[in-house]
């Protein structure tokens, strides 16, 4: 129990800091901080519909937490899951909005294509490390271009509503059997099976890594390969299925964002918005914990969703969200920076 | 004939801010501290570079406070990385998204404006090159000097190699990794300010593009050395070039496929070459030197 008050302290420490210094970069700029906050706060909080708000966008951040978690836990850097949430999408799209076929176009089967289109995008990265070295975090980066290219040319020739001359770059909505069934259509707000389904695999994966061989070999290979090696895991293969699995959480993400409605069920040009890029910092502020990975996750959607709401109220800019956001996970990396504080006061006690 | 020639010089001028920030990163990681934040220093140098340049009106004092900006932002991960033994990657990564919040932010607070500067005083060109180009192959040519000729460079290898080695014989580790740290940020915040007063004339919304990345695997594909640094960047300029020549001359193959290029060179030339590739040994690891 006080570890984990430990475990949580630095977490909470980082959020409350960062949060003070975004206040005083408000006080800077001549506007009242508890004023700012209460609009962040309440935009993300104060109504269903607030809430379902922010409850839709945290679901692609638990995805792809959930992706960088898993890969953190074999000591891989999956800078790649925006490209594999987009290749996800755009498997999505591509079935949901073109295949006329209900066997093959329902919600289920396209689920599990861009759980395969991201499973595969990914573990090429986790092949070219396995068998040939390359450093995940550059292949990762360079496959995420190259996937924000496929996608603009997926929106413009292929996949483009109306044909490569239709009016803008966007897929046609996928079918009514490929979509995620809403949870508060009350709310007016796109709040999605989605969301049960990414607390799903939340669950899915705090059993992996608690009871599953498998789970325990992605550990020990993070741990230390080589004796890994020699205990007889087959370290390059789970470099690779780890990486796939990864892939596949945030090619559901990516799936989620087409079939789930946020943008009436359409591909278009920011769909993916930054979701891959937000799990790294949601996975890190979870301490790559599952339920850590939610709350995190839950805490960035408030934050950003809240955020529009002070950027309307206020003269402050949304992207003071970001800056706090950063400040988190640096704050994190210098975990050690508080444990010395924390450690001297004790000496000096 | 003409084509060949602006290849040429397309290939100079792409490779440029590519080059210095691997020859940056390379300062960095060569004293052992993995530098992924590079992007972000690169940006926050082109922004600052241009708000520099706007207000003082003299594009070298753009230069210099971009410079500036990636040197602040280098020592803040030098702080965790070395000081409090951190995540360097998780650090660089912090680095990234604080740069591309802070720059779009501080366009609403100075400009107003969501997505560029107003234009800004450009730096001038010799002979159609920009100076800050000239200025960028001429201290990538030093470096080897500096790394390979001079005690402080000698020094930088050996703590790369083996810290606790070079504190044995007195050599002050931290102090050598501040300053392998802070001079890729400086470096790092010059190729952004070539972006911004090079390039353009104004800092638009996440300028650096990748190229940060690139530099990345510029320095792993260069080995470490600037002799490799230099001809990965070319390389690395010339797919950029070619890429850009393409769209104009080639119909047949979608533009987004073209633009694929120099991402698939990376990935192709990395996989390729990685095998005879080692980083200096102590590289990403922290170093105590106990008490």
């Amino acid at each position: 129990m006080k570890n984990k008050i430990k475990e949580l302290s630095v977490p909470l420490l980082a959020v409350t800091i960062a949060l003070i210094i975004g206040a005083l970069i408000i006080l800077y700029l001549g506007e009242n901080p508890m004023n700012a906050y209460y609009y962040l706060f309440s935009g993300a909080v104060n109504s269903p519909r607030a809430i379902a708000r922010t409850l839709l966008e945290a679901t692609p951040m638990i995805f792809t937490g959930l992706a960088l978690l898993v890969a953190f836990k074999a000591r891989l850097f999956n800078i790649g899951a925006q490209g594999q949430l987009i290749m996800g999408g755009l498997a999505a799209a591509a079935i949901g909005a073109f295949v006329k076929n209900n066997l093959i176009n329902n919600v289920v089967i396209v689920l599990i294509v861009a759980a395969i289109a991201g499973f595969i995008w990914a573990s090429f990265a986790g092949y070219l490390k396995a068998r040939l070295g390359v450093h995940e975090v550059i292949t990762t980066i360079m496959l995420n271009y190259i996937a924000m290219s496929f996608e603009q040319y997926c929106l413009n020739y292929p996949l483009k509503a109306g044909g490569p001359m239709g009016p803008s770059p966007q897929t046609p909505p996928v079918s009514e059997m490929a979509r995620l069934p809403l949870l508060m259509p009350g709310t007016k707000e796109a709040l999605n099976i989605g969301f049960i389904i990414a607390l799903i695999a939340a669950v899915i994966i705090w059993f992996l890594f608690k009871k599953t061989v498998l789970g325990y070999e992605i550990k020990a290979v993070g741990h230390n390969p080589t004796a890994s090696e020699n205990a007889g895991i087959n370290v390059k293969w789970i470099v690779m299925l780890t990486m796939g699995i990864s892939g596949l959480l945030a090619g559901l993400g990516g799936a989620e964002r087409i079939l789930g409605g946020v943008t009436q069920y359409t591909y278009r040009q920011g769909s993916m918005a930054e979701y891959g890029f937000d799990g790294i910092a949601v996975a890190l502020l979870g301490k790559n914990h599952p339920l850590g990975v939610v709350i995190a996750a839950i805490l960035f959607a408030a934050l950003r969703v809240g955020g529009r709401s002070m950027q309307f109220n206020t003269n402050i800019p949304s992207q003071i969200i970001i800056i706090i956001q950063a400040i988190i996970i640096l704050l994190i990396a210098a975990e050690n920076m508080f444990k010395a504080v924390i450690y001297k006061k004790k000496e000096a006690n | 004939m003409s084509i060949i020639i602006s290849l040429i010089l397309a290939t100079i001028r792409q490779a440029a801010p590519i080059l210095i920030t691997a020859i940056g990163g390379m300062f960095s990681e060569v004293t052992g501290v993995v530098n992924i934040g590079l992007e972000g220093m690169m940006l926050m140098g082109a922004f600052t570079a241009a708000v520099g340049s706007y207000y003082t009106g003299n594009p070298y004092l753009g230069i210099l406070s971009g410079m500036l900006a990636g040197g602040l932002m280098a020592l803040i991960h030098g702080v965790l990385s070395i000081k409090y033994k951190g995540d360097q990657t998780v650090s660089g990564v912090a680095i990234n998204l604080f740069a591309s919040g802070f720059t779009v932010f501080m366009l609403r607070v100075l400009f107003n404006q969501a997505g560029n500067t107003p234009a800004v005083p450009k730096a001038p060109a010799i002979a159609g090159m920009s100076v800050i180009v000239i200025l960028i192959y001429i201290l990538a040519i030093a470096s080897h000097f500096f790394l390979y000729r001079t005690v402080t460079g000698l020094r930088m290898r050996t703590v790369g190699e083996h810290p606790l080695a070079a504190d044995t014989v007195g050599i002050n580790v931290y102090k050598i990794r501040y300053f392998g740290v802070i001079m890729s940020g400086m470096l790092a915040g010059l190729g952004g300010a070539y972006l911004s007063l090079g390039a353009l004339s104004q800092f638009t919304k996440d300028m650096s593009a990748g190229r940060g990345f690139i530099a990345l695997a510029a320095l792993v594909f260069g080995k470490w050395t600037p002799k490799g640094v230099i001809f990965a960047s070319l390389l690395f300029g010339f797919a950029d070039a070619l890429q850009t020549l393409m769209q104009q001359y080639v119909r047949i193959i979608p533009p987004q496929f073209i633009q694929m290029f120099p991402y698939i060179l990376t990935i192709g030339a990395l996989a390729g070459v990685i095998g005879k590739a080692v980083a200096p040994a102590a590289s990403g690891k922290a170093y105590d030197k106990g008490e």
